[in-house]
């Protein structure tokens, strides 16, 4: 998600294609965290949807955190 | 802080800014935008306030006097509503707009105009649920919890306030996407992660949480409105469902929105001590890593507020564990703050008294959050006013103190003027006396077993209900005094600001000439 800043700040497309990308990511959590109890609560019952909350809450860290050690590598 | 001019002469390349009212209406720029978000957090601060006196006029003797219960009941709801969702919360996101850009070297936020449409959703938001009280039936009733089957039952109080809290939490996502991507994508050149100040580390952190937990809010909420009007039973066992599930849900949010509160104000304190103690943050990474472990844990507490609805034994033990465990990081931080004062060069002016009264009434507040994590004792204390003192040291004496430090603190930046050290020393005094005869008491209330949210009560109360009562309309004169100072900056009536009023203060934005100018950084500064 982050541009790296070390580079100097990027041209004005490339910090709005690098703002733009960031802010869908979190959308798509926000997203996935409003409707995921409630699909869940029709799929089972509450013991499910906290699951699948707390799944998904991992999932972001995962991604995240992968994401960073990758960009890193390079 | 109105008192920032429209600098002109750099507003090659941006569309010709309106004055006056329309300037208010349509700003993209953080600074403005930052002093919308206080200026109303302050007013609803005061709206909130207000209420709570109403309360604690109806509790200063035994007896039914100037409120009938269901209104009461009303009172307690929207007091906590406006405080939380109202006034601390846009107090943090005011903070965040004036300061995150400054401090990382970034021109503004990054998308300027929804920063501007943040804002805007909350008067609405604001005028929905002050505007509750005049629909038939009065405003929500239940508790800021909004627990079923009240909520379900409820009028169309409840409505309003359902809305009003779909609206805010809209406001909130927004602005977190906004601040999470201007620290990610916007820090100048050389500012790695771990160089960012605390105060934007704090942010970026709290940004996240919101963004986990609001949305999960107004699921909860949607499925309230639903339940009421479009026939289905998430939370009523008439029909299968089951209002503990709501509990759940809504402590999924409200805990960590306990933090969300909260870990600003952390980062506001860990500006303010280095620059009086005139020593850098002792432990910055450590402190890092204790925001972090903070905001992780506060996801996996939240049934520590219903540990007397009949949870499994293992379910219990498991909350009130990790709800001990929270004690470690926030005691690294309070170690940190103490070691980072030992032995430095300390002066007392007004920010570094709210930051010290902070660190001493939130630890009182952090010890009480341990009394009441221990099942067998919070079965006892559960609803009692025990809770309520534990929560106003938390959150007056926590989030409130370092948001007036923070004021005090950045007050000379923001409007090039000195605020009066005198009338600051008076403001924090009264606010720590009055603090303490209004909350210290509800201790010992709670203790004998007066339960929260009644109008009436024995008359075993009386007395500490009476010392209590006259504590709170100390505590909210007393910030009259800052309505006061706030008003004489904006003004310049006081000594003119230097660029670095604070001989201890390293971050970027007192590189800057006060007030800062209405276009910072359009150069990034280099980071070393």
């Amino acid at each position: 998600m982050a541009t790296p800043p070390s580079s100097g700040r990027s041209t004005s497309a490339q910090q709005r294609r690098a703002n733009l990308g960031t802010a869908l990511a979190l959308v798509s959590i926000a997203v996935v965290f409003f409707f995921g109890f409630m699909v869940a609560r029709y799929l089972g019952d509450g013991e499910t949807g906290m699951t699948v909350l707390a799944i998904v809450a991992f999932l972001f860290l995962g991604i995240g955190i992968g994401r960073h050690l990758w960009q890193a590598r390079k | 802080m109105s008192s920032i001019p429209h600098d002109h002469a750099h507003d090659d390349g941006h569309a010709a800014h309106p004055t006056g009212l329309m300037r208010w209406v349509t700003t993209t720029n953080h600074k403005d935008i930052g002093t919308l978000y206080l200026l109303f957090s302050l007013f609803m601060f005061f709206v909130g306030g207000v209420l709570a006196l109403t309360i604690r006029t109806e509790l200063f003797e035994p007896g039914l006097q100037i409120v009938n219960p269901e209104f009461f009941n009303s009172l307690t709801t929207l007091h906590g509503l406006i405080m939380i969702f109202g006034a601390i919360m846009p107090a943090a996101v005011g903070f965040a707009n004036w300061q995150i850009p400054m401090m990382i070297g970034a021109p503004d936020m990054a998308f300027a105009r929804m920063n501007n449409w943040s804002f805007w959703l909350l008067p609405p938001a604001a005028i929905m649920l002050i505007g509750s009280f005049f629909v038939p039936g009065g405003a929500a009733s239940g508790g800021w919890t909004l627990y079923p089957p009240l909520s379900v039952q409820g009028g169309m109080g409840f409505d309003f306030t359902i809305f009003a809290v779909h609206i805010m939490g809209a406001s909130s996502i927004m602005g977190s996407i906004n601040i999470i991507t201007t620290i990610l994508n916007m820090r100048a050149p050389g500012m790695t992660l771990m160089k960012m100040p605390m105060f934007v580390w704090t942010w970026l952190i709290t940004a996240y949480l919101l963004i986990m937990v609001m949305p999960v809010l107004a699921g909860a909420v949607t499925m309230l409105l639903t339940d009421r009007h479009f026939g289905t039973t998430f939370f009523n066992a008439a029909g299968g469902g089951d209002p503990v599930l709501f509990q759940h849900v809504f402590w999924f949010f409200g805990h960590p929105e306990v933090y969300i509160m909260i870990l600003p104000s952390f980062g506001i304190i860990s500006e303010i001590i280095p620059a009086f103690a005139r020593k850098p943050l002792f432990g910055y990474p450590s402190m890092v890593y204790a925001v972090a472990s903070i905001a992780i844990l506060s996801c996996l507490v939240w049934a520590h507020h219903m540990f007397t609805v009949g949870l499994p034994a293992a379910g219990l033990l498991f909350f009130m564990y990790v709800t001990m465990l929270i004690a470690v990081p926030t005691g690294v931080k309070v170690f940190n703050w103490l070691a980072t004062m030992w032995r430095g060069s300390m002066t007392f002016e007004t920010p570094m008294l709210f930051a010290v009264g902070f660190i001493f009434l939130f630890t009182i507040g952090g010890f009480t959050g341990l009394v009441v994590a221990i099942v067998p004792v919070d079965i006892q204390l559960q609803d009692t006013y025990y809770v309520v003192a534990h929560f106003h040291y938390v959150l007056v004496a926590g989030s409130l103190f370092a948001f007036f430090a923070g004021a005090y603190y950045w007050l000379p930046k923001w409007t090039g003027t000195m605020y009066d050290e005198k009338l600051g020393k008076l403001h924090f005094w009264c606010a720590m006396i009055t603090f303490n005869i209004t909350f210290f008491p509800m201790h010992f209330l709670g203790l004998a077993g007066m339960p929260r949210r009644i109008p009436d009560y024995a008359q075993q109360f009386a007395d500490w209900n009476m010392v209590a009562s006259i504590g709170a309309f100390g505590f909210g004169l007393s910030q009259l005094i800052f309505v006061w100072v706030v008003m004489k900056c904006i003004r310049g009536d006081g000594a003119k600001a230097p660029a670095k009023p604070w001989d201890g203060a390293h971050t970027l934005e007192w590189t800057l000439p006060s007030p800062a100018p209405y276009h910072s950084f359009e150069t990034p500064p280099v980071v070393k």
